[in-house]
């Protein structure tokens, strides 16, 4: 078991790839606190995950991660019921679409607000635990939309840019103080909100299997997978790593393949 | 997160020393069956024997990784006699220094083809074994770059031209093979200590200078690089392909690091 009781925090566990990391995290060992914002849903997670036997635990905490005040409350709940925070996955966000002209300025703060200044917030409340200890491991939520462009997404790529950037700082920053920094940067990946997408898009799936040089769409645990690996004492040497889970589209220049010629 | 690889066939090709021979013990020690190349005998049929002594399987093939119809016969003879081949790796790679303009020809050929025309050449040969029907396991292909393929260092203009190749090779490797499911990435690792670095490393002032790039403030181990190969090659990483892993201790994300 390659977390076994480490202590370990991941916000946004309620759904998605924070639900399957809980769940990947609990069967390596790990003491998982998680946060969201629907209590009835993370209540009903936890309940789930602890009654699978796996032999790590996991806790429900309720927690905006845009609201500073339910953060600070979070990191005392984590200190105080677990101890220190040895392993954080910074993975809450939203998505938002948009050219920057349809984007009015209260629909940028909201997605700033979640997107970057959440995962400020939460490193900033859960750092003094791990320098207390002299170790950790953060993983930041970056995106293949934090490495590269993408059409009339103007607000979340650059949020995402944002968290990449974040990430290589923060690595910079504590890599004398025994805690590495790294982000994980999916592609689309299977989830409620993209299996929606998909339901009320007509085409929507096949075009995105096509963009994708795997033509086939991540499945949450597959991230969840690479979220395990940076967590764990397997890569002691790697920080400041915006870790790439796209089935090759950030390998691919988007040039049509006209067959050979 | 046990990586198990039992029932794998792999194929390691500068397995002699370094980054390569640490591979291919953790490999065989992962469960997988190991074929071992590089040039040197007695090295290759040394490691054999310790992997067979622990339990694992391996065996060797002496190749000229510059010449391509040995690369050719090395892929064929390691499938046939492993039945299969699922995961390939290549590690082998040298350099010759000195400046560019006092460089011969023959020695820029040599970095090059041994470093890049190497790995063109045994993706060449193995790819026929490599594709993956929707029901099986993907395959993977995995190289292994260096900080030269992002930075250019003094005196290894030839060693850096290859390595850099070789991430754009990764890329174009992987856009093309994605649909057949064979994943092909590349790591590249920062400072470790091997053979190939310990003769640059063991001057004093070139390690200092090297340390204090390192925001971690440590030279990297092989079993640094092996750790992130063998998640690589896993079925943990099915999703990943056409990526570059650094594994350099934050080296390549610091334009400078702080003042101990």
């Amino acid at each position: 078991m390659e977390l076994l009781n480490k202590i370990s925090v991941i916000t946004g566990g309620t759904s998605g790839i924070g639900k399957a990391t809980v769940i990947r995290f609990a069967e390596e060992g790990a003491k998982v606190a998680f946060c969201g914002r629907r209590s009835d849903q993370g209540k009903q997670v936890e309940k789930e995950i602890n009654a699978a036997g796996y032999p790590g635990q996991a806790y429900f905490f309720p927690c905006d991660v845009s609201i500073e005040q339910e953060v600070k409350e979070f990191a005392a709940f984590v200190k105080e019921k677990l101890g220190n925070c040895e392993v954080l996955f910074n993975n809450a966000g939203i998505h938002l679409a948009g050219k920057l002209h349809e984007t009015p300025p209260q629909e940028w703060d909201r997605i700033m607000n979640v997107d970057l200044r959440g995962a400020y917030l939460v490193c900033y409340y859960f750092l003094p635990q791990m320098l207390e200890k002299k170790y950790g491991t953060i993983i930041n939520m970056s995106s293949v939309s934090g490495l590269l462009g993408d059409t009339e997404m103007v607000a979340y790529n650059t949020a995402k840019g944002a968290i990449t950037n974040m990430t290589r700082c923060m690595a910079l920053d504590y890599a004398m103080d025994g805690i590495r920094v790294n982000a994980v940067c999916p592609g689309i990946t299977r989830s409620e909100i993209v299996e929606h997408t998909f339901t009320s898009i007509k085409g929507a799936e096949e075009k995105f299997k096509a963009a994708y040089p795997v033509h086939y769409i991540a499945e949450a645990v597959e991230v969840a997978n690479a979220v395990v690996f940076l967590a764990s004492r397997k890569c002691d040497f790697i920080t400041g790593v915006n870790l790439p889970i796209d089935g090759g589209i950030t390998a691919h220049t988007g040039q049509p393949y006209m067959g050979t010629y | 997160m046990v990586i198990d690889l039992s029932g794998k066939a792999c194929l390691v090709t500068g397995a002699s020393s370094g980054i390569g021979n640490e591979i291919a013990r953790r490999l065989a020690n992962s469960g997988a069956d190991v074929a071992v190349t590089a040039r040197n005998v007695e090295k290759l049929s040394q490691l054999t024997e310790i992997i067979n002594q622990n339990g694992g399987n391996a065996i060797y093939f002496p190749v000229d990784i510059l010449n391509e119809k040995e690369i050719d016969s090395c892929v064929n003879s390691a499938y046939k006699k492993l039945g299969k081949l699922d995961i390939i790796v290549h590690c082998a790679g040298m350099t010759i220094k000195g400046l560019l303009q006092d460089m011969q020809p023959t020695d820029w050929d040599t970095v090059i083809d041994t470093n890049l025309r190497s790995a063109f050449s045994l993706a060449r040969a193995s790819w026929k074994y490599l594709q993956r029907p929707e029901a099986e396991q993907n395959a993977k292909f995995l190289v292994i770059g260096s900080v030269g393929s992002f930075f250019g260092i003094p005196l290894s203009a030839a060693y850096c031209a290859s390595k850099g190749g070789l991430v754009q090779l990764a890329k174009s490797l992987a856009v093309e093979w994605a649909s057949q499911r064979i994943n092909v990435n590349i790591i590249c690792p920062g400072y470790i200590r091997t053979p190939l670095s310990e003769s640059v490393l063991k001057i004093g002032e070139t390690y200092q200078k090297v340390l204090s790039r390192i925001p971690m403030r440590r030279i990297g181990s092989t079993e640094d690089v092996a750790n992130a190969a063998l998640f690589l090659v896993s079925p943990l990483s099915d999703y990943i392909t056409g990526t570059t892993l650094n594994v350099d201790g934050g080296l390549m994300n610091a334009a400078y690091t702080m003042d101990n």
